[in-house]
């Protein structure tokens, strides 16, 4: 018979990522939520160097495709919580986060490919 | 195990098994109905995405040049707004977990604040544009640039018009660390804004 994961408690619920201290009873340095979210902006930034200086080539494409399954699922995993949520939803915010790079980097190496399968003679 | 048991006891009807092959999965942050809502943005913006990476393989040069006419910092000034407002919400969520109804409006307040930055920004954003030649007829890039930005804009604004609807609940104290299913399902559906938006900024504003 298939294991059940029982549903967190609600002292784990108020302190998702805090261990057993809770996130009130903590010390005062950052959280994890503060950290993933400066995780968050130094990535952003780094996109924003990229903006200004980057040609296109198949680095940037790996970048690109890169970033944004890391930080699609930083969200997904600490934001939504959905490394301890329902499996199912889990699964198809993952492949939403992993087929769109897929698709960058397909976009940049086999353009002329995609461009003749989408043509309509 | 008691909760196997449970699901196969539970055979009358679907509607009665169903919150329980939920839970055979694992938990379901705010409720079922708000992640309908969601896998159709989720499938809706899939769909979107292909027109872009259609368009681009259609019109090569116009996606090489496009990105360096547009307000780069308008994009990022977007994408940190969402994030700060995403983890305004992720402390909402915290706070009234633990019954702390004043924080969590105050974070709700907070979120909707900066959430508020991002049609305020992009209605500059659309003012630079248009003084710089930029509109809808500027070319392949800049149709599909309007048409996927637009479109995310209206969703952020479903997603503000459900952080109202939250913050007015939370200041009656209608959410508590037991019943605060609404709440989260705000959160979630705003972190999925967030999400497409990680998706959006790159194409329009950093790739080649």
């Amino acid at each position: 018979m298939k294991k059940i994961s029982p549903p967190r408690s609600q002292e784990q619920l108020a302190a998702p990522h805090s261990g057993a201290q809770g996130a009130r009873g903590g010390p005062s340095h950052l959280g994890h939520a503060e950290k993933i979210w400066l995780l968050l902006i130094a990535l952003t930034l780094a996109a924003a160097w990229l903006a200004e200086t980057g040609k296109s080539s198949w680095l940037l494409a790996f970048v690109v495709a890169g970033l944004i399954a890391f930080k699609g699922r930083m969200v997904i995993d600490h934001y939504m919580e959905m490394t301890s949520a329902n499996s199912r939803i889990r699964r198809v915010l993952y492949i939403f986060v992993s087929i769109v790079p897929l698709l960058v980097l397909i976009s940049h190496g086999w353009s002329d490919v995609l461009k003749r399968i989408t043509t309509i003679n | 195990m008691t909760e196997t048991v449970v699901l196969a006891e539970q055979t009358e009807t679907t509607d009665a098994i169903l919150p329980e092959r939920m839970f055979k999965h694992g938990r379901v942050p705010g409720n079922t109905g708000i992640w309908v809502g969601i896998f159709c943005v989720l499938v809706e913006f899939l769909l979107l995405f292909g027109v872009y990476f259609i368009a681009k393989a259609h019109h090569r040069e116009a996606f090489l040049t496009g990105p360096d006419k547009l307000a780069t910092v308008a994009g990022v000034l977007i994408t940190l707004l969402l994030l700060t407002s995403g983890y305004c919400m992720v402390k909402a969520v915290e706070t009234i977990r633990r019954n702390e109804r004043r924080a969590t409006l105050r974070w709700v307040v907070l979120a909707i604040v900066l959430g508020c930055g991002y049609p305020i920004t992009k209605y500059f954003e659309i003012r630079w544009n248009v003084a710089n030649g930029i509109d809808g007829e500027a070319g392949i890039f800049y149709t599909t640039y309007y048409y996927l930005t637009l479109n995310h804009l209206v969703h952020v604004s479903w997603g503000l018009l459900g952080l109202m609807w939250v913050a007015v609940r939370t200041a009656l104290g209608m959410y508590s660390e037991k019943d605060y299913g609404g709440l989260e399902a705000a959160a979630v559906y705003w972190h999925t804004t967030d999400v497409i938006w990680l998706v959006i900024f790159p194409f329009f504003y950093v790739l080649r």
